[in-house]
Order: structure tokens, then sequence, then C-alpha cells
């Protein structure tokens, strides 16, 4: 097993936001969660990474607790908002500088970047620009594939599709169903149609509780479909 | 729940409002006792004219300041622009706003204890409605001067730089006695306070000022402007290959030189590095008294480490805007800590190398920067790494540096005491039995063991970073 969420419970005074019992992941499993604002999507995602304390319970990886041994980040690799750019580096300079934490050579990551020069449309490799000064869609491009740097097992992607124009949002899918054998991906999305296509399994999140968790199959998108149906 | 950055923001808030009382007070009185200590030292002088001459100094070094300092609003500006709000409505909120910055307020303060107090003064007859005139128009012809200055030079620092050497070299040289500048602004003053035709002359200055920039912002005031342009991106190259011998510590090492070069604040705080290379000088111009060895110590450990401890002291704070990165690609917490503790060494070694040439002026200062060097690299650093570790705040880097506390806590301001405390008990303690260059010597001793151990010194503030982490990174996230 390669992620474990053990008895896992998030609050914040007397309101709890997060509670799993438990969620197993295996390795090449691309799960898609969903769930309507507020579920508890990006807790999840902040719990597994270490970035905020759980109240109860255990985020395991590979059978350790991620809050107590740090060997996790090694082989997860996450784009969750802004936090994870540096925004006075332009993207080339941003692709270095992780593929540098990684061990890799400036030569190593060039070359792994330009499978994704479609992707990039010609405005951000190469780009004489900050960050900080590229519009929304063209900063989540440079966060996505800046977590794929360095061949994590693990990926954690939360709203990836949000902000990018339909054209980018295919070529998402296709890079995320290319490297499915490489990956195991963690994605949330508001948008069913996305995580339909490309997870394997189905978590859906309501007011911080699994109220689904299975197999994608054509009835468990149905079973989605309905339950976010108005 | 209430937010855990309220309670932080309101230290800071009250720690501000003391400042601003305390630098308030401070104008009231110097402006208040300027006609009576006129008089007092220089019975013989023109008192008005003599505190015009020195008004004018302050106007020139305040107008440098606010060149480098003042924050001119126009990042509030890109805020506003798509909102239903005429532009011209924008521009003279940015403007007026300006008039209320702590340079102008403070002045105003000053200036008006300085005419109370004048026209109750001996000797002062002097016309208050022009005094009065001529004083506030300098100070706020000079604000709005330097918001033009601001616009045209910012796209060229060096223009920047060649005007603050010259003020300085000018400076220098009216203080040397080679040029009368002292007395130029001095029949430059007179000049404007002679009659109420004069003395509109800085007022019609600041109106002319103010809609000059007025008429270039309103040209200017789209969003794309507040862009850098392409050519702007500066490129460091400097020492990769020596960061690249230090593996991933090396890699945050050179994004965080990149960090000092392209953040408003942080860069801001390399203006001082001059300022702090001459401090020698005007201690020891100031009189014997402060050529102790005491005293020596202390600007030995100023000059050693004077931009490594202003930048170093928000620590963590600098990187909060990716630090969520930093703590998930890192592989240790370890390595984020050994990469700031690197460069700060780096900074204070190359600081501490021009400072020894101090040596030809008070040879004392050949043994005594080399032993506050190491009283920083193993003493200091690891005081502000600790700070950090307990408790750091959100910094956003874009803003700049003129009364901004962003970032500070009281954690930080408490570490100062024994910054200052351990030097003095050892210096002061070996002095009692006249063996003040023991005293130094056991202030280096104590660095150097710091800097030797340094890795054990580095485990410390981890593992109480580790305790305080999701709190910081809390903070962090917390705009």
């Amino acid at each position: 097993m390669l992620l474990e969420f053990k008895n896992i419970k998030k609050s914040y005074g007397s309101m709890t936001v997060l509670e799993i019992e438990n969620i197993s992941i295996d390795k090449g499993e691309c799960i898609g969660l969903v769930g309507n604002n507020g579920a508890g999507k990006t807790t999840a995602f902040s719990l597994m990474l270490d970035l905020i304390k759980a109240t109860e319970g255990q985020v395991l990886t590979k059978g350790y607790d991620v809050s107590v041994d740090e060997t996790w980040k090694k082989y997860t690799s996450a784009f969750i908002d802004e936090t994870f750019l540096i925004d006075f580096l332009t993207p080339n300079e941003y692709f270095d500088f992780v593929g540098g934490l990684n061990q890799w050579s400036k030569a190593d990551t060039n070359e792994f970047l330009q499978q994704f020069e479609e992707f990039f449309s010609g405005e951000i490799l190469g780009a004489r620009k900050y960050i900080r000064d590229l519009s929304k869609g063209n900063q989540k491009k440079v966060g996505i594939i800046a977590a794929l740097i360095g061949n994590p097992e693990i990926v954690v992607l939360d709203e990836p599709f949000a902000s990018l124009d339909p054209t980018s949002q295919i070529r998402l899918k296709k890079i995320i169903t290319d490297r499915l054998d490489q990956h195991t991906f963690l994605i949330s999305s508001h948008d069913l149609t996305h995580v339909a296509e490309v997870s394997s399994r189905i978590i859906i999140l309501e007011k911080g509780l699994v109220v689904l968790d299975n197999q994608k199959t054509e009835e468990t998108v149905a079973r989605m479909t309905e339950y976010f149906a108005v | 729940m209430r937010n855990p950055a309220f309670t932080q923001n309101l230290a800071t808030t009250i720690m501000m409002a003391f400042l601003g009382l305390y630098f308030g007070v401070s104008f009231i009185v110097l402006g208040a006792a300027a006609p009576h200590a006129i008089t007092e030292m220089l019975p013989e002088a023109n008192g008005p004219l003599y505190f015009g001459r020195y008004f004018l100094y302050f106007i020139i070094y305040t107008f440098l300041m606010r060149l480098i300092f003042q924050n001119f609003g126009f990042k509030d500006l890109n805020q506003y622009i798509l909102q239903n709000i005429p532009k011209s409505t924008l521009l003279h909120f940015i403007l007026t706003k300006s008039a209320f910055n702590w340079i102008n307020v403070m002045s105003a303060l000053g200036i008006i204890a300085y005419l109370i107090s004048a026209n109750y003064a001996e000797g002062y007859n002097m016309n208050l409605l022009n005094h009065g005139l001529v004083l506030f128009g300098l100070i706020y012809a000079s604000n709005y001067k330097a918001f033009l200055f601001n616009k045209q030079l910012s796209i060229n620092r060096l223009a920047t730089g060649i005007i603050i050497i010259v003020v300085i070299l000018i400076n220098y040289l009216d203080y040397k006695g080679y040029i009368p500048l002292g007395d130029v602004l001095e029949y430059f003053y007179a000049f404007l306070v002679t009659n109420i035709g004069t003395a509109l002359l800085p007022v019609i200055g600041v109106i002319g000022s103010y809609f000059l920039t007025y008429k270039t912002l309103l040209q200017i005031a789209y969003l794309e402007d507040a862009k850098p342009s392409e050519e702007s991106i500066s490129s460091v190259n400097i020492g990769s290959g020596l960061f690249a011998k230090f593996g991933k510590a090396g890699k945050m090492m050179e994004m965080e030189l990149k960090l000092i070069l392209r953040n408003k604040r942080a860069k801001n705080m390399l203006y001082i590095v001059p300022l702090i290379g001459v401090y020698p000088l005007i201690i020891h111009g100031q009189g014997d008294q402060m050529s102790s060895m005491g005293w020596m110590m202390f600007v030995a450990i100023f000059c050693t480490g004077g931009y490594a401890l202003t930048y170093g002291q928000l620590l963590l704070s600098w990187n909060s805007g990716h630090f969520d990165l930093l703590q998930t690609k890192m592989t240790s917490i370890k390595e984020i800590f050994q990469a700031k503790y690197f460069l700060q060494c780096i900074l204070i070694f190359c600081q501490t190398l021009p400072m020894i040439l101090w040596g030809f002026y008070k040879t004392e200062y050949f043994y005594l920067m080399p032993a506050m060097m190491f009283y920083n690299l193993g003493v200091v650093l690891f005081l502000y790494m600790l700070s950090a570790s307990y408790n750091s705040k959100r910094v956003d880097t874009n803003k700049g540096a003129a009364m901004n506390y962003e970032g500070f806590s009281m954690a930080l301001f408490l570490i100062i005491i024994p910054i200052m405390a351990i030097p003095m008990l050892f210096y002061y303690g070996a002095n009692t039995y006249d063996q003040p260059l023991l005293g130094v010597f056991l202030i280096a001793l104590i660095g150097l063991v710091g800097f030797v151990f340094h890795d054990k010194l580095i485990n410390i503030s981890v593992a109480l970073f580790k305790k305080n982490r999701y709190k910081i990174g809390a903070a962090f996230r917390n705009k």
C-alpha cells in the first residue's frame, strides 16, 4: 500500500472539517477527489503533505507517518496553489530550481520540459517574465509541470483544470493519462467530466465525510453525476 | 474560531502605535526646542535663517529617503483600476494619501511645534506666515517631486545610485569646508522668506509638481505599465558555480540571492550597506568618548554583520510566499536552515573583508572586525534562527521598507537583548580586571565555537522549528 488515511480527523475548535475512517491507495491508482466547496479536499491534501496538523489519526506513506518521517518528500510532489510557486523567478529558473532539488542537471530538466511544449503553447519556456507576471492559467501550467519534475511516485494536484482554457484542459488530461504508469495521481476537481475521464477511482467528500469511494465504472460515474445534480 | 494572526497583528499594531508616538513626540520636542537651542548655542546667529539652513539639509536627506523607501501607492492603483471609479479620482486619491505618509506627518508636527515655539522665543522676530508657507511648501514640493523622480528613475537604478553618490559627495565636501553648501542653503532660505511673494514660491512648487505628477500618471496608468518590461528581468548567475558545491542548499542560496535582488523590501535593505560601511567615521567623528574599545566593538558587530543581520532577522519570513513548496520539496527542513546559514555566512564574510581596512584609521579594527565577525557567525545568526523557529510571520516581499514592520514579532525584538547583552557581559566583565582585550578574545572564541559546531546548533533550531511548524506555516499562509 502506497498511501493510507487512517482514522484521520481535522477540527478547528469545535468544528470538524474532515473525518476519514480509512482510505487506502495503491500504486498506479489515479484518485479523483470531488466535492463541493468546503468538502475537505484541500484539507485532505494538506494533511497528506504535512502542512497542517491532524487532530486525530495519521496519514501514512509506505507505512511511515508523514508528520514524523520526512522520507515521503523524496517521492511525493504537489501543486496545491500559488504558495507552491516562486513568483520572482522566471518559469525556466523555477523549473531549474525544482529540478535541482531533485538532483537533476539543467540539461535533464530542459530535456524533460520539451515534451510539454505543446501544453505550454509557446508562452512559458524561455519567457522573459517573472511567474508573478504570467496569467493565472500559465501560472497553473508551470506549477503542474513542475510537480512532475523528478518523476515522483505520488503526484497531488488540487483543481488542476481550473483557470485553464479548454484546449489546455484537454492537453492536461492527455498528459495525466499518458503518465499513469509512472505516477500515482491524487486529483481534486469540481469538474465531474474531467475527473471521470482521468480517474481510475472516485472519492466523493461532503462536509468532511467520505460519501462514495469506488473504482470508476459507468455506474460510479452515474452515481456521482446524480449525487451532484440539484 | 478567532484567527491566530489576530493577536500577532494586534501586537504589531500596538508596537507601531508606540513607534509612531515615539517619533511624533521626538519631532515635536525637536521643533519646539530648536529656537531655544539655537539661541543658546549660537547667540550671534540669525536663528530663523540658521534653522532654515538645516531644514534644507533635512529636505535633501529626506528626498533621498523618499526615492529609496517611499511607498508611492502604485500597487493601490492596480487594485482599483478595474473598478467603476474614474481614473482621475484614483490618482487624486494616491497623491492626496501620500500627503499623510510618515515623513510628511512627522515633519508637519515638527514644523508646527517650531513655529509656535519661535513665536514666543526671544530674538525670533519673524513673519510666521512666510516661514510657515516656506517650510510646509518645501516638505510637500519634495513629496511630489519624489513621485516624478521615482516614476522616471525606476527604469534606471543606476541613475538613482548616481544621485545618491553625488549628494553624499557634495555633503562631504561641504563638511570638509571645500564648498559653502550650508551658506548657499541659508541664503536660499533667506530669499524665500523675504516676503509673501517669495514665500509663495514653494507653495506654487507644490501645486505645480502635484499636477505635473498627476498628468504624468494619467498617461501611464494602465495595468500593463505595472508589469515589468522584458528588459527589466535581472539575471543572477553570479556565484552559481560556487553554490553548486552546496547541493540542494546551494540551489536554495541561489534562489535567495534572486529574492534579494528582485524584491523591493529586501533590495531596499541593500542600500543600507554603504551607510553601514561609513559607520566608524560617523561614530569617531563624535569625539573621544565614542572611541572606547566597548563602542568600537559594537561598531564592528554592526559593520561586519549589518546587512546579513537586518536581512537575516526575517530569516524564514522572506520565503513565506512559497514556504509550502520548500516544506514539501526540500528533502528535509534542515536543508532550508543550512542554506540560510551558509548564505548569511558568505554575506558576513564579504562584508567583513573591506571593513578590516578601517584598521588603517583605528588600529584596533584590525582585530576587532574579524573577532566580531566570528561573534556574528557563531552566536548572532543562531539567535535569529532560534527566534525564527519559535515564531515567524508573513512578509510581502514586494512592499517597500519604509515603516514596514511586516514580519516582525515580539520574539524578534526580545532576541536583541541577548545579542547586545552577551558582548557587554564579557567585555565589561573583563574590563573590570583591566583586561578589555581578554573580553574581546572571549567573545570571538564563543563565536568561533558556535561556528565550528554550527551543525549541532542548526539541529537545535530545526528541532524547535518542527515543534512550531504548523503554527508558522499557518501564519505564512494568512494574507
